[in-house]
């Protein structure tokens, strides 16, 4: 009976060891999902942002006047120009 | 004894369910952690795409700030960016005069314009992203039309705003009719056109192309070139013409003129932006420096082409 109470004992100690260390990687996985729901979200807010400024420019530049639409066409044929030399 | 049992018994039942609620505990834990665990991984490729897009809104985010900042300042962004490409070619122009370089560089040259080809000449440039070199003259520009119904005199206008260099061919071109008379004939007819220009486009041309070339003006070319440098000019001539200034009579003759005078690794091509032969064979011209390694450039100034 007795030997039967040890084992008992020892089965509830590698027990209460899987309990902790379940639970340790409870927390780890539980920290990683708080991390990229913070991401996501502050990721989504910069996405957010930026889209909604990209949005109201993109009316700046679809409603430039033809001569600065002219001007900025030729000013990214000089960036693309100077790319080109490869000296 | 049987008291001692009992006992024995009882702690057995305590340790028995204890173990049962541990296992139990774990297995929910487990489950859990399995949750988390797959919940944890969707999380993480959401991130991971997320990402992808926010890389993708940044680019876009900071190509469309590149435009808002060009367009603040677009005029002073456009000199800015002139100079640094001409500082580049300057360097890559002496490397290669050196022979440091084996590149190659043509600078595409339109004589006597603008006439009512010259928008198609235009196009053509756009079509293949090219910036070239307009020597125009002025007399009789306000009568000629293109088959839009343009009128020349707006073309200087047109060429400027496209980015090409505009140059100085004087304002009558009259190579017979007293041009070269004397030296200051020569100048005041270089100073007629730059005024042209410059009400024209705003710009103030610093290169010069002596009508029929330098050769033509004679026992005046020296002292026509000082005055051209007192008064802050360069002159170029050309080293590959199809020779179309005359009557070009068809394509191939000039086809073949073009690739016999091409031979050196930097050439000034002469064309006259007049002639319907010419602008047949510009594309082909273009493809046909482009496969043999040339940059086309405009002619700038500080170019070793442009003699001072």
């Amino acid at each position: 009976m007795k030997k039967g109470i040890k084992i008992l004992l020892s089965l509830i100690i590698l027990s209460l060891i899987m309990l902790l260390f379940n639970i340790y990687n409870y927390y780890i996985y539980h920290n990683k999902q708080v991390y990229y729901l913070n991401e996501i979200n502050s990721i989504t807010n910069e996405i957010n942002d930026k889209s909604i400024y990209i949005l109201d420019n993109k009316d700046t530049l679809n409603n430039l006047d033809d001569i600065t639409k002219n001007k900025l066409k030729v000013y990214e044929k000089w960036q693309r120009k100077i790319k080109e030399i490869d000296i | 004894m049987a008291k001692e049992n009992k006992r024995n018994r009882y702690l057995i039942y305590i340790l028995l369910t204890t173990l049962i609620i541990t296992i139990f505990i774990n297995i929910i834990i487990t489950i859990n952690i399995n949750l988390v665990q797959n919940e944890t991984n969707i999380l993480k490729d959401n991130y991971n795409n997320l990402n992808i897009n926010k890389n993708y809104i940044e680019n876009e985010y900071n190509t469309l700030n590149e435009k808002l900042s060009s367009i603040l300042n677009i005029d002073d962004n456009i000199n800015n960016i002139k100079n640094d490409f001409f500082n580049k070619a300057k360097t890559l122009e002496d490397k290669i005069l050196s022979g440091e370089s084996d590149k190659k560089i043509a600078y595409l040259t339109f004589d006597d314009g603008p006439y009512n080809l010259t928008y198609q000449f235009l196009d053509v440039l756009d079509r293949y992203d090219i910036f070239a070199t307009f020597f125009t003259i002025g007399l009789n520009k306000d009568d000629c039309f293109d088959y839009r119904g343009h009128d020349c005199s707006g073309i200087y206008a047109l060429e400027a705003s496209k980015g090409h260099t505009m140059a100085n061919h004087t304002y009558s071109h009259a190579i017979f009719k007293g041009l070269y008379n004397s030296t200051d004939s020569f100048i005041e007819q270089v100073k007629m056109q730059e005024d042209l220009i410059y009400k024209r486009t705003g710009t103030k041309t610093n290169i010069v192309r002596f009508p029929g070339g330098s050769a033509t003006a004679g026992h005046l070319k020296y002292e026509i070139i000082d005055r051209l440098r007192d008064t802050g000019y360069g002159w170029v001539d050309w080293s590959s013409s199809i020779g179309d200034g005359g009557n070009l009579r068809n394509y191939d003759i000039g086809w073949n003129n073009f690739i016999n005078s091409i031979n050196s690794n930097i050439e000034v091509v002469l064309m006259h932006d007049y002639n319907k032969i010419t602008l047949q064979l510009l594309p082909n011209e273009i493809e046909y420096l482009k496969n043999n390694g040339y940059y086309i450039f405009p002619l700038f100034y500080e170019s070793n082409m442009v003699n001072k």
